[in-house]
């Protein structure tokens, strides 16, 4: 059982980098608009010049 | 002979062929109906081959959203004050603005205003902000100054305005920020102490070292931790603010529960020993949080629709100096006695009196008419309006707070302030459920205190975490946001869940003017005389421009002859030679002055006037040969509205500052027993004044001189193609053309109403079990983790299935 006071330990470790990645995330502005995103991924992608 | 000529107008709906968006617009040249620029232009370049030549096409063309934009002059915004003012320099010759745009509402305006680099050389980027209609654009002012930009983007069919409300909207980008991080934090705590709480409930039945155990105990505190210390917060706030104010509020009873919990999972770990309720408890606050900020969004949604109003009055005047030559200032600057000159298509930044040059005003902000008025030296202007015909020179005479918009606003808000705030429903019984926990708790201790202090304290804890109100907490943002979602897919805007709710215990409504009820212009109801004495008339009227010369011109087609000698006298009609023949069309007595058989047609003229029409007669070659009765038409689906809402038991009441006769007969065609004619804006807030002390109104009104009784009602609803002041007035503003939409508020908000009454009743059903089991001493972890999900799973499921507003859900 000793395994366990090292690998929950890491697990929280692991949520702890998510939940910081998403603060990020959301400090960023990238939450901001919930709804153009879900329409921008519809638009063409600009065609590059050759 | 008589014959009715009144023709049917009734205003067409029809849905936008690209996206499908009920709209009022009329069609295009070739014949498709399009709800917005975005639309249109998106659905060129999908029919023409290349996107380029598309682009090109489309900006040919396109016509602009609203007619009042296409002399607008863009060139204040070059000016570098208006610049420094409104833009932020993003590096050394690149500007980043936000735009508050007009008309957004799709994906195609997303995908089409994002092209904007590709159109507009100097601009890099432009992101759209879908959920707020802002447009955020970085460019280089000296490649593309400003007034191009903005220039483009009205060709493409949105009218820009700089967003003035950056501040207030930059506070609310950080609440929203904050509640979501809240939720991120809260969602991270509540899943990772399950996955701990499964490993604990396992090792219960199976097994489980009591090292082990402990040192689970302990995790779980850990990672419960940040969703207590930072999650919860607002819950603990909202209770402190409540007990302060010695008000009743949900959160009370909340944070009574989750505190408890908390509490007492934290001494359990400490001392090893009794239960600790992490699981439930953290996942409660997820779930809280995560309703209340969809409830957040939706309620924001409606009120966003009508903020568009604060852009609306111009920041900028052109003010005259001394020498003639022209200044641009900001309109706060302007004194009081300065000379503003006023371009078409500009709006007025203050109010003033005109002092040179003559046109017209689109009055349309402050009256809700549509009509333009002529205006001249000497006549007032008033701040918000536009001016319509040649430019203007305007003597400010009040500026700023002074001025009529900003006083109307002031009243507006002072009524809505009046009005005595009635409490939430959730707040009704969240104070019953605080009071009566804390009671079953202290029961408790003394019922089970011979069994031990211990078990009566663990007893009543365990009390006071079960008798959570979180079903109730969850039941009525959930179903209100649900309800108001299916509100505006059908057109209805509801500003506040509070509003919803004040819907359902309306008892009567009033209806501001009979323009509501009516096509609000003039038909010919009513026609004596020959076929060809109209057309003569319908010839005649062709060459005149009035109200009264609309109404007669319409019926039928314009016939084909010779008219000359066109004469109109003011106030009283016109005259020309039609055919040969000399023709006189007006006012009954003018007319039959000029007919020897005047007399008698003269009292048919009369009793038309005393049934509420405005008789017209006709004379030609000095005889007297027809008679019009014009008349503002019932509009179509007024009859069915009001039958629908006394079907409901709802008392009407039509309150209008017309002529009683013309009241009167609007109130007699519709079945109406209660109204009052030439009623001012300050009789009709006396009314709903009154009618308020003996139970809920509802206004409905669509001028700015009604904003105060809108506002002071308990439910203001401000109906489609009003004043846009009244839209920021009202409660619910209705933007569908018709009246079928004010009968389809009254049911949907009774069926939400519904909704949140059952809702409330399952989450109390399983708080009493919840209860009984406690008291009972037969509550365990497992128990409260499973009872609490189970009722809010219940409340959210109801609130997402049960039918609300629109016809199929």
């Amino acid at each position: 059982m000793s395994l366990l006071y090292v690998l929950l330990p890491l697990a929280i470790c692991g949520a702890g980098a998510w939940t910081v990645t998403f603060l990020w995330c959301v400090r960023d502005g990238q939450m901001d608009d919930l709804e153009g995103a879900s329409w921008r991924m519809l638009g063409d992608d600009e065609r590059r010049p050759q | 002979m008589m014959s009715s000529l009144a023709v049917s107008t009734k205003l067409q709906t029809r849905a936008c062929i690209y996206c499908g968006t009920p709209t009022s617009r009329s069609p295009t040249a070739d014949g498709f109906v399009f709800c917005c620029g975005g639309c249109s232009t998106a659905h060129q370049l999908i029919s023409e081959a290349g996107l380029k030549e598309g682009f090109a096409a489309a900006l040919g063309d396109a016509r602009p959203q609203r007619p009042r934009e296409d002399a607008q002059s863009f060139q204040a915004f070059d000016d570098p004050g208006f610049l420094a003012a409104h833009a932020r320099e993003h590096s050394p010759g690149v500007y980043a603005i936000d735009l508050v745009l007009e008309g957004v509402h799709c994906a195609a305006c997303l995908w089409v205003l994002e092209k904007l680099p590709r159109l507009c050389a100097g601009v890099s980027s432009a992101r759209l902000n879908l959920a707020h209609a802002r447009l955020t654009v970085i460019f280089e002012p000296h490649r593309a100054p400003l007034s191009k930009v903005t220039e483009t983007l009205s060709r493409l069919g949105y009218a820009a305005h700089p967003a003035r409300d950056a501040s207030r909207l930059a506070m609310r980008r950080q609440q929203d920020r904050i509640m979501l991080m809240r939720i991120g934090v809260a969602f991270a705590s509540a899943a990772n102490v399950m996955l701990i709480a499964v490993a604990l409930y396992c090792g219960d039945r199976f097994g489980i070292s009591a090292e082990t155990r402990h040192f689970l105990r302990w995790a779980s505190l850990v990672v419960t931790l940040p969703s207590l210390l930072f999650s919860a917060l607002p819950f603990f706030r909202g209770a402190m603010a409540a007990l302060r104010t010695r008000t009743a509020h949900i959160d009370l009873a909340l944070a009574l529960s989750l505190g408890a919990g908390y509490l007492q999972g934290i001494i359990n770990t400490i001392r090893n020993s009794g239960e600790i309720y992490f699981d439930s408890v953290t996942a409660l606050v997820f779930a809280l949080l995560a309703s209340r900020y969809v409830h957040q969004r939706k309620q924001r949604q409606a009120a966003d629709a009508t903020e568009l109003l604060a852009a609306l009055a111009p920041s900028i005047a052109h003010r005259r100096d001394a020498q003639g030559g022209v200044v641009d200032v900001a309109s706060a600057s302007v004194g009081i006695g300065d000379i503003i000159e006023v371009r078409a298509g500009e709006a007025f930044p203050v109010d003033g009196e005109v002092v040179e040059g003559s046109g017209c005003v689109d009055m349309a902000l402050l009256s809700g008419e549509s009509e333009p008025i002529d205006v001249g030296p000497g006549d007032a202007v008033h701040a918000g309006t536009i001016c319509a015909g040649a430019m203007l020179l305007v003597r400010a005479t009040a500026t700023g707070s002074d001025t009529r918009l900003a006083r109307l606003t002031q009243t507006m808000q002072t009524a809505a302030s009046e009005r005595a705030e009635i409490i939430e429903l959730t707040d009704r019984v969240g104070a019953y459920f605080v009071v009566g926990a804390a009671l079953l708790a202290v029961v408790t201790v003394i019922a089970a205190w011979p069994l031990g202090a211990e078990v009566a304290i663990d007893r009543a804890i365990a009390l006071l975490i079960v008798a959570c109100p979180c079903a109730l907490g969850l039941a009525t943002p959930l179903a209100m946001s649900s309800a108001m979602a299916a509100a505006a897919r059908s057109r209805i805007l509801i500003k506040t869940s509070a509003a919803l709710e004040r819907l359902t215990r309306v008892k009567s409504v009033i209806f501001d003017k009979t323009g509501t009820l009516t096509e609000g212009r003039l038909t010919v109801a009513h026609w004596f005389g020959e076929p060809d004495v109209r057309n003569a008339v319908r010839a005649l009227e062709g060459h005149v421009s009035h109200p009264v010369a609309r109404a007669l011109q319409d019926g039928g087609e314009r016939p084909n002859l010779t008219v000359s000698q066109v004469k109109q006298i003011t106030g009283l009609g016109v005259m020309g030679v039609v055919d040969g023949s000399h023709l006189v069309v007006g006012a009954p007595h003018w007319v039959a002055a000029k007919a020897p058989n005047g007399k008698l047609w003269e009292e048919m003229a009369g009793d038309l006037a005393q049934q509420g029409m405005t008789p017209v007669l006709v004379a030609r070659d000095h005889e007297v040969v027809g008679l019009a009765g014009l008349a503002d038409r019932v509009r179509d689906d007024a009859r069915e509205t009001v039958a629908a809402l006394q079907a409901r038991g709802l008392e009407l009441h039509l309150v209008s500052g017309d002529d009683p006769r013309v009241v009167g007969r609007v109130a007699r065609q519709l079945g109406i027993q209660r109204f009052e004619a030439l009623a001012s804006p300050e009789r009709k807030l006396a009314v709903v004044r009154d009618l308020e002390l003996r139970s809920s109104v509802a206004m409905i009104g669509d001028g700015v001189n009604d904003a105060a009784a809108l506002a002071a009602a308990t439910v203001g609803i401000a109906i489609h193609g009003g004043a846009e002041a009244s839209m920021a007035a009202a409660d619910v503003y209705i933007d569908r053309p018709g009246l079928t939409a004010i009968a389809d508020t009254f049911e949907g908000a009774h069926r939400a109403g519904k909704v949140v009454r059952t809702g409330i009743v399952f989450g109390l059903i399983y708080n009493v079990i919840g209860v009984c089991l406690a008291v009972s001493g037969i509550v365990t972890p497992l128990m409260a983790a499973l009872l609490m999900p189970a009722a809010s799973l219940t409340v959210v499921t109801l609130a997402h299935t049960m039918r609300t507003f629109g016809g199929r859900r």
